[in-house]
């Protein structure tokens, strides 16, 4: 178990390391930043300094090594386009994408999970067939226009919640969250339901795919002939058999959701870090697209280390037996 | 207690008349079980032999209503101690199964839940018919496994399946089975999937046990001689039906159906040494494309044109069989 | 169970028609495919010719009749063009993108599954390893930042959404390829002088078919949507060619003062599209799956 960690652990790093490389190189071949640093009617003064001061005098190799350096010492460079740490910059904006995130995915898992029970328990009845519909449209459908829609319905027409921004916060650790007041969650819902809606079909799928495999179990078959009710093998049997799929689709998903949280971001104005992503590649801001780049492949290194953990705690055959 | 074969006046626990449950494929309907009557007292051991496809399996799980569709029970009775179970509801069954009727499946590797202990499986069953303490399940489950043959089992209640080896393994699913005091137990090959030495052990465990509670078992298997040792009545079956029955010594002694005789000619333990092992020609039939009449007619060396006509099921002194050309006695070796 | 020996395509032909659903998917697809390919005789309009634009029908609600003197069934654009000419052609570049990046995708990401099942080894593990991590990562945001990288333009966009997608024909094709990879007639054919290139294409490509084709289905289907996001973005296609995610775009300024149909008509017509598509792969897979067939 612990050399099992250890090596997963050192996994992570290699692939960090990699990651560090490949964003690095990848995002300083894009266009030319003095073009963005420095009015066309600037000195030669001015473009000398202006070169120095951002280290693009340096090679790349040279700018790399400095870049990771400061990495370890909390400094990921400062913004051009902000002129400000980009550290902060994105620390100030994640907590609104981790909350809008969270809700979506924990929202689509236990709303999705018992749906694709039901739709693999049942897969030729209306409501399973229903259910297999709406899972194929939230597959289907792209997130923006999802989200126009939504605006368009709820905001707009029946004018019920409001377009966009994160309305009333409440501060808990130093941090605002829209999590703790009525109207930070009636901004909330609007775009966490857009968000979810993808998730939602995955995780119905998911689910109905893993039940409709387990019912045909020898597993399910000998619980059945003991005389256990439906519910009972649903509840336990089956749940606890498709819990390892769905614990793994679910830490997948939350940083892909970190990533897609892009989309939505921009449609409802929810100010977290999708948005600046996409502002920092128009602008070619190159410290925060890397900051940002690194920041979601090393979240998703921790939650896959997590998976690999939730994995052994949920399968006992992962578990070092204690007889054998 | 009554001791197995003695004859027995009281009614059968299971009786069983014309039971058909069909497939309704795409290829067409096959006619897994077609007919299949017969009556198990109490405390008997009957066998139910016949080749993979032959509809034993599937008349197994008939008897706890457990077909999976495209399956259905299409006709006849199953009545277990007077109860009809063919047409019984869900919730119904539900009642029966595991209480009154149990069964122990082929592969034992595959039949408990990899992610459950073996505590929370064995309580999970005490909790489907009766309500019950943790502390109460928990004691009854390790006596249930005690009496299985399986030591230390205060402590095995938490480990999980794959913590046990096979023989052990289907040790805890007869342990299910037998947690309420079950009076029938349907046993569909459960000693196919294990070794040799730990077969012969589960077998003479499972005839004790079916002796000390006066359970009665329908061994299924597709092995005459596993269930020659066990059963005192054999039923024997070919392509959905079933084609000779009798007391287990004298269906061995003088089988009257080719097949039978067939089956028997081609066990090792009957064959001299030095001869080659006799095999019954061609393979099992399609239930989807059964020949006309008499099924085994292709492959039968004493087949006649009065075989294109089906046999009617024959029976004279507790003996039955289908076949138009009964083989009186067999030349013995 | 034997059945007669049905050639299999005809087979899942077959199976295929007996779901209504499936079969009306398909038939959308088809029609949609047609429309897509003739829509330059089709369309009322050129939506690409400026010159032909005028102001003066711009933002005109369905069934206005404008200076072409023909209706506007969709009504217009901010532009002035003709929703429906402007749907159609974005239909097809919308279709020539998907089907572009998909085939792309399916052949360097066949390849590359291959190669790695085939040669097992350091290959296999290295290359399986890059795999699975691209796997782990959003295509959008991949997509993103090599169209931030590449610039844009239709080349561009296509080799992000390759890039983005090549990974999921790669596993495919490594499972369907090492599954039969280990079967020993393969083994047995290895040992003959059979070439390599022989053994891939006779015996392990038309074994992982099935599985791609169904893969493609949906990749393409996610190609279309991953452009149509990036489009709606900014980040797509330049404007002179507008995709349906691009006519969405142009049409968010005026959905909240009540004129929906700029972007609710494409915005239609590109959901009928991957849905159509969707449904078609996910009927083809349920019958591919060995595991749910009785």
């Amino acid at each position: 178990m612990s050399s099992f960690l250890l090596q997963r652990i050192l996994q992570g790093i290699v692939i960090m390391a990699v990651m560090s490389v490949i964003v690095f190189a990848g995002v300083y071949a894009i266009g030319n930043p003095l073009e963005v640093l420095i009015p066309p009617e600037a000195t030669q003064d001015v473009r000398a300094r202006t070169i120095a001061r951002f280290g693009l005098d340096k090679s790349l190799v040279e700018q790399y090594f400095l870049f990771i350096s400061n990495l370890f010492q909390g400094d990921l460079g400062q913004s051009y386009i902000y002129n400000e740490p980009v550290l902060q910059l994105i620390g100030n904006r994640l907590p609104a994408t981790l909350e809008l995130v969270l809700t979506a995915v924990l929202g689509a898992t236990f709303i999705g999970v018992p749906l694709g029970i039901y739709a693999g328990y049942k897969p030729d009845s209306v409501t399973a067939r229903t259910i297999m519909a709406v899972s194929i449209l939230g597959f289907s459908v792209p997130t923006f226009w999802v989200g126009l829609i939504l605006i368009l319905t709820f905001a707009v027409s029946l004018g019920w919640l409001p377009s966009g921004g994160r309305g009333d916060t409440a501060e808990l650790f130093g941090i605002d969250w829209s999590i703790f007041t009525l109207d930070g969650w009636s901004h909330l819902i609007l775009p966490a339901t857009n968000l979810a809606l993808f998730k939602l079909a995955i995780m119905i799928r998911l689910a109905r795919a893993g039940t409709r495999e387990v019912m045909l179990s020898d597993a399910v078959k000998f619980a059945r002939a003991a005389g256990l009710s439906e519910t009972t093998i649903l509840s336990r049997h089956v749940l606890k058999l498709i819990s390892i799929p769905i614990v793994t689709v679910f830490g997948l998903e939350l940083a892909s959701t970190l990533a897609f949280a892009v989309v939505t971001e921009t449609i409802f104005s929810w100010p977290g870090v999708g948005k600046l992503i996409i502002d920092s590649i128009k602008n070619l801001d190159r410290p925060v697209m890397v900051a940002y780049l690194i920041l979601t492949a090393g979240l998703f290194v921790t939650i896959n280390l997590c998976v690999d953990i939730g994995y052994a705690v949920l399968d006992p055959r992962l578990r070092r037996g204690r007889a054998e | 207690m009554t001791a197995a074969g003695k004859p027995i006046s009281e009614a059968p626990i299971l009786e069983v008349r014309d039971l058909a449950t069909h497939f309704f494929t795409r290829a067409g309907v096959v006619k897994a079980v077609d007919g299949v009557s017969f009556s198990l007292n109490r405390g008997e051991i009957i066998g139910l032999v016949g080749e993979s496809g032959s509809g034993k399996s599937v008349t197994g799980f008939s008897l706890i209503g457990l077909v999976d569709p495209p399956g259905r029970i299409v006709g006849g009775s199953v009545k277990l101690e007077g109860q009809e179970l063919v047409g019984l509801n869900d919730a119904g069954l539900r009642k029966v199964r595991g209480a009154r009727i149990a069964m122990v499946f082929q592969d034992p590797m595959v039949t408990l839940n990899p992610v459950l202990t073996i505590g929370q499986q064995m309580h999970l069953a005490l909790a489907a018919h009766e309500s019950i303490s943790k502390r109460a399940a928990r004691a009854r489950s390790a006596e249930a496994l005690t009496r299985v043959g399986i030591p230390d089992a205060p402590a095995r209640l938490d480990a999980y399946p794959h913590q046990f080896s096979g023989g052990m393994r289907q040790r805890v699913a007869i342990a299910i089975a037998l947690l309420h005091g079950t009076k029938a137990i349907i046993a569909d090959e459960p000693t196919t999937a294990l070794d040799v030495s730990i077969q012969a052990q589960i077998l003479s465990e499972m005839r004790e046990l079916a002796r000390e509670m006066g359970t009665a078992l329908v061994w299924i298997s597709h092995d005459l001689s596993t269930v020659s040792t066990l059963a005192s009545r054999i039923l024997v079956m070919y392509a959905g039906r079933i084609v000779e029955e009798g007391p287990t010594a004298q269906v061995l002694r003088s089988p009257r159906h080719p097949y039978t005789a067939g089956l028997l000619r081609s066990l090792p333990a009957m064959a001299k040494p030095g001869t080659d092992l006799e095999q019954i020609p061609g393979t099992t039939p399609s239930l989807l494309d059964l020949p006309e009449g008499c099924p085994f007619r292709p492959r039968c060396d004493r087949a006649s044109e009065l075989c294109a006509k089906d046999p009617p099921m024959t029976r004279a002194d507790d003996r039955g069989y289908r076949c138009h050309h009964t083989l009186e006695e067999m030349v013995s070796a | 169970m034997t059945t007669k020996a049905v050639s299999p395509w005809r087979n899942l032909w077959i199976r295929f028609c007996e779901d209504r659903i499936a079969l009306g998917a398909l038939i959308v697809v088809a029609i949609i495919l047609v429309l897509a390919l003739f829509a330059p005789l089709i369309a009322p309009q050129d939506p690409y010719d400026l010159s032909g634009l005028s102001l003066r029908d711009a933002r005109r609600p369905p069934g206005f009749v404008g200076s072409g003197a023909y209706v506007h069934w969709l009504g217009t654009d901010a532009q002035g063009r003709d929703l429906w000419s402007a749907i159609l052609y974005g239909l097809r570049v919308s279709i020539q993108i998907g089907i572009f990046a998909g085939a792309v995708g399916l052949i360097i990401g066949t390849t590359v599954g291959i190669l790695a099942a085939y040669h097992r080894g350091i290959a296999e593990t290295v290359l399986m390893r890059i795999i699975d991590l691209q796997l782990s990562f959003p295509p959008i945001l991949l997509a993103l930042v090599l169209v931030a990288v590449l610039g844009q333009g239709k080349a561009q966009l296509i080799a992000a959404l390759v890039a983005a997608q090549y990974a999921y024909f790669a596993r495919t094709a490594f499972g369907a390829a090492s599954a039969e990879r280990s079967k020993d007639y393969i083994e047995a054919a290895m040992a003959t002088p059979l070439s390599n290139m022989r053994i891939v294409f006779r015996h392990i490509l038309p074994n992982a078919m099935p599985a791609l084709i169904v893969v493609a289905t949906v990749q393409v289907a996610y190609a279309i949507a991953l452009e149509s996001t990036l489009s709606f973005l900014g980040l797509g296609l330049p404007v002179t060619e507008p995709s349906l995610g691009m006519l969405i775009s142009n049409g968010v300024k005026y959905m909240m003062s009540g004129r929906y149909w700029i972007s609710v008509y494409p915005g239609i017509a590109l959901i009928v599209l991957i849905v159509a598509i969707n449904l078609v792969g996910d009927h083809v897979r349920d019958i591919l799956n060995p595991r749910l067939n009785r």
